[in-house]
């Protein structure tokens, strides 16, 4: 599903260069669960943007189910994520005006899906998520835990292919951070592929694989115990 | 999609109150100012749009140099032989008809006096124009001699629900009248002044004077001729005919040469270049232009409001901005959202907007150009559905000024940046952009305040100017006929009464009458004004004799052959000292010979507005129009009920026409014109610094709120309450003294250039500048300090806590 080769992204100022990624080569097979794990500034998110098509890397080659789109213009990139990703993020970054409800609907509007399939598909995100009976409040008037499966209704409500998920439970509690664990697993169980960047091992025994990134290579990749029937198998 | 866009908008408004509040306000106020001037020239741009065919419409006017000028101005009027050539020479031409001006008299019927202002028209003046009557033939009305045909208002006003058909109105010096005709009620505004139409067959050799009808030269000054063209035929092309004709038949002179003649859309005559000799009152596109321009800066602090307040606010924006791209929006898409959402503010604006407008409206058709050329406006919300196309498109194009940029600011951030957190986006909140903005506005407010306080100046210098003659307690009588020698013997004869002198016009008050002045061995003769005194006014009105003697009846050729002059026309005559002058002949219009018998200090004779000019003063009782009635002070209405007592003796059917003196120099149209651009200056001015406030208020605010964190530390730091308010003043500050760098310099060249018009002006010095840029700094300074000192009160921790 995802193949990149020889990734490299580099941040200029007019001072300083600092290489974020540098050669990165990686794949990742549909229906796979993958943690990326690092110190600080080891370059995750920055991997985590461009495999979510929120940035361009600087150099090297991304192809994504097959397409090649490393060197996609914003607006191709807008197009190719819409129905494609869904990101669910450390600061949940949820819109404060919008209800739940409205909330989980946007990538439904941008799609242009109709209001009967918008509201049959969010009311079943929003039960999936168990955060159906908050549909009609702010973010604001929920606790952290059920912030973040309203945000990962949104990330699964347009049944996107890939799940990129930064630090999903940085800012929860360790009993609402398993909960949400426990939801990306079941949407991984039921097809979906995704990448997560984690500093916690706990979360990261989660996935199927673990990549470690240091100073923007990888360094090392780890297989965990196979947990789910349909699982790729790790190489021998 | 819409619908979430609105429900954001709205969601937004109702959480930054504040904000909101504060572009909503500044919004709402410049848009009545826009609304109400954009209403003003839409009705001054309907003129004559009524007319049957009047796309076919045109009128022919002159550029032309007149007798009494030195070059080449437009005028309205054309040649009398013109409208005959038009006829049978020229193709292209369906029919002509010409008007002409100076049939305005006083009528005076039954006990009842109104001034009536008409013209003489040919007899298909219906037929060409769309105007109806109620009453009378149209075909027939302007046929014979001595009719007229009046409007509703003329006839309700003298005959109330009698048939005024055929009834006699008796016009001063014109005679009398047979009404023919009553015209309908006038719905449409026209630029032709309806009270009443007569026949030019009025017209006799005599009342011609020296207008001869076949004459190329002088008569070109009292005739309008209209055409109407064939279809298919262009302006351009009679315009191109034009140039021919006046080869053919025009015979320049000295004084008067006809440069060309040009073609102007009947519908084009109202708010166009100005023209001299307009029939009726017709307002130059030069007051819209200003006034357009003033409402425009204005409708610009606003909409710099609305911007630097929106781009200051993306820092907490960008996160939904980030959000809105990450789940697939478009930038096309958040560019419409934030144009939504501008449009609702606008919208919320435009109904303040009109509760204002609602206020300024009697404001406005209360200044003295308004109601002069009765002009007023009004918001026909029922009736006028052409007025919801102006508010909404006007409010449209705001929407769009004041949110387009904000719009592609936010909508440009990048998604991966964004979802980062604020820290990364600190750095690009438009700081540049606001910090530009934020000038713009202090400049602009420096430069309005600094001319206002000129404006305000001026105008009381020229209220208290000294004309060089004593106008208090003189009381001003229009004689209208009556004799003035026997005005006087009565007038004199009253204990409340001082002194008495006569004259032909009011010196100051902006009546006069020009002449050319020469003497022997000059090439060209001056311009100078004549004023015909008795020989009582130097000493009434206090006028200097610097040499020679007042006007005497000792004196037989003084009524003929004498003159007085002032120090200016003695130094442009070049006649030397005023002792040397004395004795010396001159001529007056080329014509008349006459001895100067005095000299007198210079007064000031034209409007305050303009210099002092050349003056000859001139015994001719046949002009005495006004009595200077000098009245003991502090006896007002014990003199005013001995003029009235004296006035009735005379039996005329005029009432007595009196003025204060110092009131009519106060109520020149110059004066009075100034009074309305003071007025219309300085509330553009009070808003558009209220307005910046506003904005400086808001930024000051937010400024404080993005700092609390560096605020908190820097107190838990050491730092004092002082420090930290100058700390978040400090930039302020910095903008200010830019916007001053840039006002005070364009403040200096503006306001010069208007006060150079102004031959009796202030000193526009340091003094003004400096109160000027003081006046602004303390509201500067006051507004963001407000926010600053607030926000260096805060207890650390709280800030800490808060960050």
């Amino acid at each position: 599903m995802i193949k990149t080769g020889n990734l490299k992204k580099v941040y200029r100022t007019d001072e300083v260069e600092t290489t974020a990624l540098n050669n990165v080569n990686l794949e990742i097979e549909a229906g796979e669960f993958v943690s990326v794990m690092g110190p600080s500034g080891c370059g995750k998110s920055t991997l985590l943007n461009i495999l979510g098509l929120l940035d361009n890397p600087s150099d090297g080659t991304y192809e994504f189910n097959g397409n090649e789109v490393a060197k996609l213009s914003e607006r191709q990139r807008a197009q190719f994520r819409k129905g494609n990703i869904g990101f669910v993020f450390q600061s949940f970054n949820l819109i404060d005006e919008l209800t739940v409800y409205e909330n989980v609907e946007l990538p439904l509007l941008y799609l242009g899906t109709s209001t009967a399939e918008r509201k049959e598909r969010v009311e079943a995100a929003l039960e999936r998520t168990s955060i159906i009976h908050r549909k009609d409040h702010f973010p604001q008037q929920l606790s952290g835990g059920q912030q973040q499966r309203v945000a990962v209704a949104r990330a699964v409500v347009a049944s996107p292919k890939l799940i990129l998920a930064d630090e999903p439970t940085g800012n929860l509690d360790s009993t609402n951070g398993e909960e949400v664990m426990k939801l990306l697993t079941e949407l991984n169980e039921a097809g979906t592929t995704i990448v997560m960047v984690t500093h916690s091992p706990a979360d990261a025994e989660y996935s199927h694989r673990i990549i470690h990134l240091f100073d923007g290579h990888v360094v090392t990749e780890n297989y965990m115990a196979k947990k789910y029937a349909h699982t790729p198998q790790a190489p021998d | 999609m819409l619908k979430n866009y609105v429900k954001i908008a709205l969601r937004n408004v109702q959480r930054y109150k504040g904000f909101s509040l504060i572009n909503v306000i500044g919004l709402a106020l410049s848009m009545a100012v826009c609304l109400l001037i954009i209403l003003f020239i839409r009705d001054q741009k309907s003129y004559d749009n009524f007319h049957t065919d009047g796309d076919r419409m045109y009128r022919i006017y002159a550029d032309y140099k007149a007798p009494s000028n030195r070059d080449n101005r437009l005028y309205a009027y054309s040649p009398v032989p013109l409208a005959e050539i038009l006829r049978t020479e020229t193709p292209g031409i369906e029919s002509v008809i010409q008007i002409r001006q100076g049939f305005t008299a006083n009528v005076n019927h039954r006990g009842n006096s109104l001034r009536l202002y008409g013209f003489y028209a040919e007899p298909s003046f219906f037929d060409f124009f769309s105007f109806d009557l109620t009453r009378g033939n149209a075909r027939t009305a302007l046929t014979t001699p001595n009719s007229v045909v009046i409007s509703t208002e003329t006839a309700t006003r003298f005959f109330g629900e009698a048939d005024p058909l055929g009834q006699v109105l008796t016009l001063d010096e014109q005679g009398d009248f047979t009404i023919t005709g009553v015209l309908a009620p006038q719905t449409h505004p026209t630029h032709l002044p309806l009270d009443a139409i007569t026949s030019m067959a009025t017209l006799t050799p005599a009342s011609q004077t020296h207008a001869n009808q076949a004459d190329w030269t002088w008569g070109i000054a009292h005739n309008y001729t209209y055409v109407l063209l064939e279809e298919g035929a262009t302006p351009e092309m009679l315009e191109a005919r034009l140039p021919g004709i006046i080869k053919q038949h025009f015979k320049p002179l000295e004084h008067s040469v006809l440069h060309t003649l040009r073609v102007q859309a009947i519908s084009d005559i109202n708010l166009a270049t100005f023209k001299g000799n307009e029939l009726g009152l017709v307002l130059p596109n030069f007051v819209a232009y200003f006034l357009l321009g003033l409402a425009s800066v204005l409708m610009l602090v606003a909409c710099f409001n609305y911007m630097n307040l929106t781009v200051a606010r993306a820092l907490k924006r960008a996160r939904e901005v980030g959000v809105r791209k990450v789940v697939g929006a478009r930038r096309s898409q958040i560019v419409f959202q934030f144009l939504v959402e501008t449009l609702l503010v606008t919208f919320l604006s435009l109904a303040l907007a009109l509760v204002l407008l609602e206020w300024l409206l009697p404001a406005f058709n209360s200044l003295w150009l308004i109601s002069f050329s009765k002009t007023a406006i009004s918001v026909d919300f029922a009736g006028d559905a052409g007025l919801y196309l102006v508010l909404f498109g006007f409010t449209g194009f705001i929407a769009l000024a004041a949110g387009l940029y904000p719009a592609f600011y936010l909508s440009r951030f990048q998604p991966a940046t964004v979802v980062k957190g604020q820290s990364a986006l600190r750095r690009r909140s438009g700081l540049t952009i606001r910090r530009g903005l934020t000038v713009t506005q202090l400049a602009l407010s420096l430069i309005f305040m600094i001319s206002t306080m000129l404006l305000y100046r001026q105008s009381a210098f020229m209220l208290k100017a000294d004309y060089g003659f004593e106008a208090e307690h003189v009381i001003n009588v229009n004689l209208q006929g009556v004799p003035y020698d026997v005005f006087r013997t009565a007038a004199v004869a009253s204990p409340s009464v001082a002194a008495v002198s006569a004259t032909s016009y009011l010196p100051g008050s902006g009546t006069r009458e020009g002449i050319w002045l020469g003497r022997e061995g000059m090439d060209k003769p001056i311009k100078g004004y004549e004023y015909a005194i008795d020989e009582h006014l130097i000493d009434n009105l206090g006028l200097t004799l610097l040499a020679g003697r007042n006007f005497s009846m000792d004196f037989s050729t003084d009524e003929d052959r004498a003159v007085i002059l002032n120090e200016t026309a003695l130094r442009d005559l070049d006649l030397g000292a005023p002792r040397e002058a004395i004795g010396r002949t001159i001529t007056v219009d080329d014509q008349t010979e006459a001895e100067v018998i005095g000299v007198v200090a210079d007064f000031q004779s034209n409007v305050i507005v303009l210099d002092v000019s050349p003056v000859a003063l001139t015994y001719t009782p046949d002009h005495f129009f006004y009595a200077n009635v000098r009245i003991h002070p502090g006896d007002s209405e014990r003199a005013l009920a001995d003029l009235e007592a004296i006035w009735k003796t005379f039996n005329r059917p005029q009432s007595l026409d009196w003025g204060l003196y110092t009131v009519q120099l106060r109520n020149s149209p110059e004066m009075l014109i100034f009074g309305d651009f003071l007025r219309i200056i300085g509330l553009i001015a009070g808003l558009a610094i209220f307005i910046a406030c506003l904005g400086l208020l808001a930024m000051a605010t937010y400024s404080a709120q993005i700092r609390t964190k560096e605020v908190g530390i820097r107190k838990v730091m050491g730092a004092g309450v002082w420090n930290v308010t100058l700390l978040l003043s400090r930039e302020f500050m910095a903008l200010l003294l830019v916007a001053v760098v840039l006002a005070v310099p364009l403040a200096w060249l503006l306001n010069n250039a208007w006060l150079e018009q102004f031959a009796n002006r202030i000193d526009f010095g340091a003094g003004t500048l400096a109160a000027g840029v003081a006046a602004v700094a303390v509201l500067a300074l006051v507004t963001t300090c407000s926010q600053t000192i607030r926000a260096a009160l805060v207890n650390p921790v709280e800030s800490l806590r808060y960050e």
